[in-house]
């Protein structure tokens, strides 16, 4: 069939060398069905195609190969057969299985008969190139394995045999599978080894074969030959697995095809159809490649090159035909790769491919028309053609002028009679939906919108109304949502005409109420007509009008019209109605009315006149209660906007309930027939604005004239009890110190005209922060001895049997915070007056300071600073305490605990006992620890004990103290392996010898060995003792060296410096740190004299 | 060990072998590490130098340790050799002298002279050897050389001679280096002797004494601390490893009954006595010569040397509290062969500098003052600030030769601030 | 899809992916394009590229993003704020002044947007209903694309 978008079959099968396997008798012998089976089974990279065959199977016949092509004029480019000949029927090798065993007792006559065989299948070849194997199948017991004797006797009867049979000794193979194989894939294997090797053989035979004839062809009456040559080297090349040349063919061909072959109206379709041909193998066998970037840019330049070669006029619908199935084919390949991206993937194929068909369909729709089928046959114009892309009725005709014209035009008329048979719609929507697949899958959300646009206009061109309101509800949805009004401008009218026509009564309300929306601009003739279709539907029962262009679909629309409420959601249709609710206060005492106001704004282009206003509260009993039916209330000019207020009385058990609205519903149409019901839900919320309000001129307001955005919304109100007639004040002095009992003093003074019985003062602790609601971290109590007890908790009430009139009492109140977070406390009296529930509450915010700060510092001997200690040598802890908080405060006493890592070196004992601190007031202790042997090199985050501050406020002496405990850690404790302890009196009187001992401690677990030098600096101090040795150091032991010393001059004096290093062992330093732990100098004090 | 300078063309050929007694491997005792590291075989395969030492607490080993090479001779110890000669020719060699003498820088000493007249004129015959010991106790530093002198008459009476020289490098066994560090008034030093070991071998000094002359007395402040030391095991100090040095120290002062003439005319503080053993207890010993009386320099001492006036403190407190009245006594002393005239002053810029006031006495004319003769005054100052104060700003003006002596301090007083109670 | 050649269109899309400002700006004179016909079409192509917008402007740290989408003959470029509003050019061919006066343009739009923020009246995302703006982006667009 010469049709513009045919790709053949053959064309996408993947070629396999084609090997046909003879007297296999799979239905009778288990054996010879499971080679067939093992051979056959869907295997990945087989280069092989299995074909069972007769023996006396006829393989196509080979024409006599042309010696010269001087004379020889091409007919075309590409037989449709050959493909198919090349896949299916001609084999690169036939294997004949034979059982037959080398002692087979009828070996002679087998023998025979096999020979009988091969020659059938030889002379059957006639002439093709393909070779013959021949399998023997035998006997496995019949086969020894490791015996040379015999293995060499066989050798002997198979080249005897193959002499016999006359094939090369290769051919033969011997298969020991009988009568039941074991392994049998395994020889399978090496079976298919050989039949790869004689089919990949035979390929390349095929292939020099053809290329043999280019240097013959010349390039102008064979044009066509050297295409079909590349191409079937290219072909034969896949058959041979030999993908590079393959594609190199291929790219040769293509390349010819495009810049040296004319092109012209008689022969486009074929070089169009060839070109495709050649681009798809080309660009499928990039793909293989996973060089996707390759295949697209092939194709890029294929399209770009083609597009332009439309053809002949009349028959445009065939290119933009052959265009779509080429934008598809490869969608259809680019899809099999897994390299897609967003902004190159199938999707975008798949689209180009549907608009091309689109692209066919206008130009069928416009110039197709069926024809009598009495003037002639068509089908005579529509049979298939021996060439690729040939004209039936024109065959084999190579010349750029028609010579018939009138077969011309009945040809014309035929294939245009073929294309408007064609269901363009069910294409396109295809392709389509394909593209929108991937389109999704690339999140190309909105992309896929506008598809989706193409796809209900391709739905609604074919009638099919349902599922184009489908994807125009969505649409329209997301266009609104995103505020693209042009856009629903043009959709909409489409859409509502789809829903007119299949008499969807939902969605035709929905789209007319789109379009009645103010953002959407068009014409005031549209939208008053369908309003009045709208208010005709609803109002009077009437079906809509519509445009004459449509059908007519009132026999449906009359059937829908009974009642059936139309539920809209309001929220989703701002400008056509907005509402905002307000409840004037934000808190109604029980004895007062709520005040609730309803603005209600109008969009529609016409006058519009409600039925109801229904507005529904959580709280069911008060529904009925801000309703209106009066229709004179609901009558709305265009853009007109009114405010509804309603007074009701909040019910006496409500107290304490927040009253929330949860819906409001206007009702157009009445309430009994097909109506809309316009519900706001979401939208009265207030919003969430996140950008500052607009700045509202006053003027506006002014002039009567008030801003719509300007309304306040308020859904909630809460109904609160009756206010109490007294005072509650409190004393206290902020801010409230951590874990102290931060005192308040509350006054309540009656100014109620009677004496209050029985009042409740509750103190209660509400969190600020809301999401921490850890109701442990705050006790409240009346007296500092509760402080304490187990009893006290975040909330405490007490009763005042009676509070005279005009009298003011006192009471304390005592919060210990537990955490520094601020919070409030709620001091709330209440009692019972007139029968209602009154109540006073105030509310006291808390900021809670640290009251002081604590910072630690570690120092070594020396008074130098220690980045982190070192284990068993002594370091001196200093904790400074400030205060940070305005409020003075008392330090009781302090207590340090040392750890069980630590040693103290004297007693511990408080050094700042009653000391106050007002703010920014720093004290300080140290103290001389040391600490115990450790087991690691370095112990991390090492605790070195608790230290406790006792301490109160300052202005309330009478409060216990508290006590707030710092945890010291976070040390780091490294083993020094070695350490200098020094012992050296603290001043020296002058002239009098001295001593130092240096005791050299060895940390390590093994023997050290230290020089020791005493470097004597000065004529000052003079020394004796070993000033340079070697000492020996046992492990974790210490030996000393002691110096005599004797210094001449007073003040203070440089010492000899000790100078230490490692001889042993040798690869160790000693720390260079541990120069700074030794002392320099020494205060040498005048000594009395007395001679 | 043997040195070989035969010629194989002689006659004779005479070898020289050092006879050493072999030694003890020795080390200051440590306890071991375990058993295994410390063996002798990690020991001799270099892997330690430890040696599990016996619980006798000897600085020997159980270890044989081999000579040590001809060379290290050390002065004081005495050179043993073995001289041994062999007649190497076919013939009968008659006459055969050898003398050995050591050749001295400064001298040559025969050795073995005693029994030359037995080996005089000897007969070897071919193969023959004769061997003889040497002993020499080497008293002198340098280059030593032994030398062998051979005559003999061969069988064709001609005489031949040979000669061979041994050197033998005579090193120090100690390495003595002495420092004096002036007191803190006048005649008063401390003697500082660093003492290191340049013998293979670990020496025990048994007496490092310091002989004064005879107007000082000296005392030994070396082995104070010795008395409270933890590590009884040894006495380390004692005990110097080669390379290692150890310091001594001597306090001299001059004698109490000491004239100023006889202390002045005095040049030399005394001389080192130095006794030590090695090995298996080789007695070594040093005695230096009179060490000299130092030059004092400005810079060492804080009174100077004054050839004419010198001022002692002869009592005073060291140690006050502030705004005490403190009373010094002092001398001065004329030291010049003439007789001054002295008035007394004090420098009111160094008491305003170190802050304190002088009380009493500020001005005095001290009269004659012989020569050779003191004067003793006594000063009395209030201190009016704490820390520690230079006391001097005295001026002495010699009326007669109108030159003035200035003393800047003489002493140091350490003021503590007033008790409160 | 028909288009009359060398028609811009310029488009401002704000956070909430609505339209804030839209223009056609014709070719050759910078007027007003007449052809309101299609200018639906205009917003599906400017609507479907923002995907792609939203995409590349992650991985560009530029504010001009050069062509981002390409629909048919129409290409788009875009131009991403600081505030993340969304600028597209929609045009056949590439200006006479090429990709630079593109960029130009597009800066230059930018900066009298930042100056009608400054209006108070003025609330962001809100579209623009100004008649000076019209003419200043006029006047840019006959600067540059002229």
């Amino acid at each position: 069939m010469a049709w513009a978008c045919i790709m053949p079959e053959e064309l996408s099968i993947v070629p396999r060398g084609l090997v046909c396997l003879a007297n296999l008798d799979t239905r009778h012998q288990a054996v010879h069905r499971s080679i067939w089976e093992l051979l056959d089974k869907e295997r990945a990279n087989v280069p092989l195609r299995y074909r069972l065959v007769d023996i006396d199977e006829q393989y196509p016949t080979s024409k006599a190969k042309r010696a010269t092509y001087e004379w020889y004029v091409p007919k075309g480019i590409l037989k449709t057969s050959w493909m198919h000949k090349h896949l299916h029927l001609v084999p690169s090798l036939v294997v004949i299985f034979f059982e037959l065993d080398w002692n087979d007792p009828l070996f002679k006559e087998k023998q025979t008969e096999l020979k009988n065989n091969i020659d059938l299948v030889r002379t059957n070849l006639d002439g093709r190139g393909a070779a013959i194997s021949v399998v023997l199948l035998q006997n496995k017991n019949s086969f020894p394995t490791v015996d040379d004797v015999y293995s060499s006797e066989r050798d002997q009867m198979a080249n005897t045999l193959c002499t016999y049979f006359d094939i090369p000794k290769r051919s033969l193979c011997v298969l020991p599978v009988l009568p039941q194989p074991d392994n049998l894939s395994a020889w399978i294997d090496r079976l298919e080894q050989t039949f790869i090797e004689s089919s990949q053989n035979y390929y390349m035979n095929e292939i020099r074969r053809v290329k043999k004839h280019k240097e013959t062809l010349n390039n102008i009456t064979h044009q066509l030959l050297h295409i079909r040559h590349q191409f079937k080297v290219g072909f034969f090349s896949e058959l041979k697995q030999d993908i590079p040349s393959a594609v190199k063919s291929y790219k040769n061909a293509y390349s010819y095809l495009i810049d040296n072959a004319r092109i012209h109206d008689t022969n486009i379709l074929e070089m169009k159809i060839i070109a495709g041909f050649l681009n798809y193998k080309i660009c499928r066998i990039s793909f293989e490649l996973s060089q996707p970037v390759e295949a697209i840019n092939h194709f890029r330049r294929h399209a770009d090159i083609f597009k332009s070669k439309t053809g002949p006029v009349d028959l445009a619908f065939e290119h933009k035909a052959w265009l779509s199935k080429q934008f598809q084919t490869f969608a259809d390949l680019f899809t099999r790769c897994p390299l897609a991206i967003q902004t190159q993937h199938p999707g975008f194929y798949y689209q180009e491919s549907a608009y091309q068909s689109m692209a066919r369909k206008q130009i069928a729709q416009t110039t197709c028309r069926r024809i009598e089928p009495t003037d002639f046959d068509p089908n005579e114009f529509l049979k298939p053609t021996e060439f690729y892309g040939q004209r039936p009725w024109r065959q084999h005709h190579q010349s750029m002028e028609i010579s018939d014209a009138q077969k011309e035009r009945e040809a014309i008329a035929a294939l245009r009679d073929a294309e408007s048979r064609v269901n363009h719609s069910e294409l396109i929507i295809s392709l389509l939906v394909q593209a929108i697949t991937h389109f999704k899958k690339h999140s190309s959300n909105r992309m896929k919108l506008y598809l989706m646009y193409n796809l209900a206009e391709e739905y609604a061109s074919s009638k099919d109304y349902d599922k184009a309101l489908n994807y125009y509800n969505h649409i329209v949805q997301a266009y609104r949502t995103e505020q693209w009004w042009p856009i629903l401008e043009a959709i909409l009218p489409s859409a509502l005409k789809c829903a007119y026509l299949s008499a969807n009564l939902q969605d035709w309300i929905r789209f007319s109420l789109e379009i009645l929306n103010p953002n959407i601009q068009l014409s005031s003739q549209i939208k008053n007509q369908t309003q009045t279709n709208l208010e005709n539907l609803i109002i009077k029962n009437l079906a809509p009008q519509v445009e004459p262009t449509v059908s007519a679909n009132d026999d449906k629309w009359k059937a829908l019209l009974n009642k059936q409420p139309i539920v809209i959601d309001a929220d989703t249709f701002k400008g056509l109605l907005e509402c905002k609710v307000y409840f004037t206060h934000d808190a109604v005492s029980v004895d007062c009315d709520i005040t609730l106001q309803v603005a209600l704004k109008n969009g529609f282009p016409l006058p519009i006149e409600f039925d109801q206003l229904l507005v529904y509260f959580n709280l069911k009993e008060y529904d009925d209660l801000a309703n209106v039916i009066d229709v004179e209330k609901l009558k709305f000019s265009p853009n007109e906007q009114r405010i509804l207020t309603f007074n009701f009385t909040p019910r006496g058990d409500h107290v304490q309930r927040t009253l929330e609205i949860t819906s409001v519903s206007l009702i157009y149409g009445k309430i009994n027939q097909t109506h809309i019901d316009f519900q706001w839900r979401t939208s009265l919320q207030p919003n969430p604005s996140f950008q500052q309000g607009p700045l509202t001129p006053k003027w506006q307001i002014k002039a009567g004239h008030i801003l719509w955005e300007n309304l306040p919304i308020r859904r909630k109100t809460n109904v609160i009890m009756r206010a109490a007639e007294v005072q509650l004040t409190v004393e206290h002095q902020l801010p409230v110190l951590l874990y102290e009992s931060y005192p308040i003093k509350i006054h309540i003074k009656n100014c109620e005209n009677v004496d209050i019985q029985s009042a409740v003062l509750t103190c209660i602790c509400s969190n600020t922060d809301e999401n921490s609601s850890t109701s442990d971290d705050t006790f409240l109590f009346y007296a500092t001895a509760d402080s304490n007890s187990e009893t006290t908790t975040n909330i405490c009430s007490m009763t005042f049997k009676t509070i005279n009139k005009d009298t003011e009492i006192e009471q304390d109140l005592y919060i210990r915070c537990n955490n520094n977070r601020s919070r409030e406390i709620i001091i709330r009296l209440s009692y019972e007056r007139l029968n209602l529930h009154c109540m006073k509450e105030i509310l006291i915010p808390l900021t809670v300071v640290n009251p002081f700060s604590i910072q630690f510092q570690t120092m070594g001997m020396m008074m130098e600073p220690l980045a982190s200690l070192r284990a068993q040598e002594p370091f001196i802890l200093m904790i400074d305490t400030k205060c940070i908080s305005t409020i003075p405060i008392t330090i009781v006493s302090t207590n340090l605990k040392p750890s069980q890592f630590i040693i103290s070196e004297c007693a511990i004992e408080s050094q700042i006992n009653n000391t106050q601190l007002k703010q920014d007031e720093v004290v300080t202790e140290g103290f001389c620890l040391r600490t115990q042997p450790i087991a690691t090199p370095i112990v991390q985050n090492l605790l070195v004990g608790e230290y406790s501050l006792y301490w109160k406020r300052s202005s309330h002496p009478d409060i216990p103290k508290l006590c707030t405990t710092f945890s010291l850690s976070d040390f780091n404790v490294e083993q020094q392996q070695v350490y200098v302890e020094v012992s050296i009196p603290n001043n020296v009187p002058l002239q009098e010898p001295f001593q130092i001992n240096y005791r050299i401690h060895n940390r390590s677990n093994i023997v050290h060995e230290y020089k020791i030098n005493l470097e004597q600096i000065n004529l000052i101090v003079a020394v004796c003792g070993s000033t340079m040795t070697s000492l020996l150091v046992p492990p974790h032991s210490s030996s000393d060296v002691n110096y005599t010393l004797v210094a001449t001059l007073c003040g203070f004096v440089q010492l000899p410096k000790f100078k230490i290093s490692m001889i042993r062992p040798p690869t160790q330093e000693i720390d260079e740190s541990i120069d700074r732990t030794l002392p320099t100098h020494i205060f040498v004090v005048p000594s009395l004299k007395n001679s | 060990t043997s040195v070989d300078t035969i010629k194989n063309n002689e006659p004779l050929a005479v070898r020289v072998m050092r006879l050493s007694k072999p030694a003890l491997y020795q080390n200051i005792p440590v306890y071991g590490e375990d058993e295994s590291s410390s063996s002798v075989a990690a020991f001799l395969t270099g892997q330690s130098h430890d040696i599990a030492i016996g619980s006798d607490n000897s600085v020997f080993s159980h270890l044989l340790v081999l000579p040590y090479s001809f060379g290290n001779v050390f002065l004081g110890e005495i050179f043993s050799a073995i001289v041994a000669l062999h007649n190497q020719s076919d013939q009968i060699l008659r006459d055969v002298i050898l003398k050995t003498d050591i050749q001295t820088a400064s001298q040559r000493i025969t050795l073995n002279s005693s029994d030359q007249n037995d080996l005089n004129k000897i007969e070897l015959a071919p193969d023959q050897s004769i061997s003889r010991v040497l002993q020499h106790e080497v008293k002198e530093l340098g280059n030593h050389s032994l030398v062998c002198t051979v005559t003999c008459i061969d069988q064709n009476g001609e005489k031949c001679n040979l000669k061979k020289v041994f050197k033998l490098p005579v090193g120090k066994p100690i390495d003595l280096k002495t420092r004096f560090i002036s007191g803190a008034t006048h005649d008063e030093y401390y003697i500082v002797a660093d003492i290191q070991n340049q013998t293979p071998s670990i020496l025990n000094m048994t007496t490092v004494a310091l002989e004064p002359s005879t107007a000082y007395t000296a005392i030994n402040l070396s082995n104070l601390h010795h008395e409270n030391s933890e590590n009884s095991l040894c006495e380390s100090w004692r005990f110097i490893r080669p390379n290692e040095i150890t310091t001594y120290m001597f306090y001299l002062k001059a004698r109490q009954d000491a004239s100023f003439e006889e202390i002045h005319s005095t040049t030399t503080l005394g001389k080192l006595d130095i006794v030590w053993m090695s090995g298996f207890g080789e007695r070594g010993r040093l005695q230096t010569n009179q060490l000299p009386k130092p030059t004092p320099s400005i810079a060492t001492t804080n009174l100077g040397y004054l050839p004419d006036l010198r001022i002692f403190l002869m009592r005073g407190q060291g140690k006050c509290h502030i705004e005490e009245a403190q009373k010094f006594s002092i001398r001065i002393l004329n030291c010049t062969q003439r007789t001054m005239d002295l008035s007394l002053n004090f420098d009111s810029s160094f008491s305003k500098r170190e802050q304190f006031l002088w009380i009493g006495i500020v001005s005095k004319q001290l009269g004659k003052l012989e020569a050779h003769h003191m004067y003793d005054i006594e000063l009395e100052l209030v201190p009016l600030t704490c820390g520690l104060k230079r006391i001097g700003g005295l001026k002495l003006t010699d009326l007669l030769m109108r030159h003035t002596y200035d003393f800047d301090d003489f002493h140091h007083l350490f003021v503590l601030p007033k008790i409160v109670h | 899809m028909t288009s009359s050649s060398s028609n811009y269109y310029f488009v401002i899309v704000g956070h909430a992916d609505q339209v804030v400002y839209e223009i056609e700006l014709g070719g050759t004179t910078g007027q007003i394009a007449p052809t309101t016909d299609n200018r639906h079409l205009n917003q599906f192509i400017a609507h479907a590229a923002l995907d792609l917008v939203d995409e590349a402007m992650w991985r560009n740290s530029t504010t001009y993003l050069k062509q981002v989408d390409k629909f048919n003959e129409w290409i788009v470029s875009a131009y991403v704020t600081a505030g993340g509003l969304r600028f597209l050019f929609l045009y056949e061919h590439l200006p006479r002044t090429g990709e630079d006066g593109l960029k130009n343009f597009l800066t230059e739009i930018y900066e009298t947007y930042v100056k009608l923020l400054l209006n108070p009246f003025y609330i962001p995302d809100k579209p623009i209903r100004s008649g000076a703006f019209d003419k200043k982006i006029q006047t840019i667009a006959r600067k540059w694309i002229l």
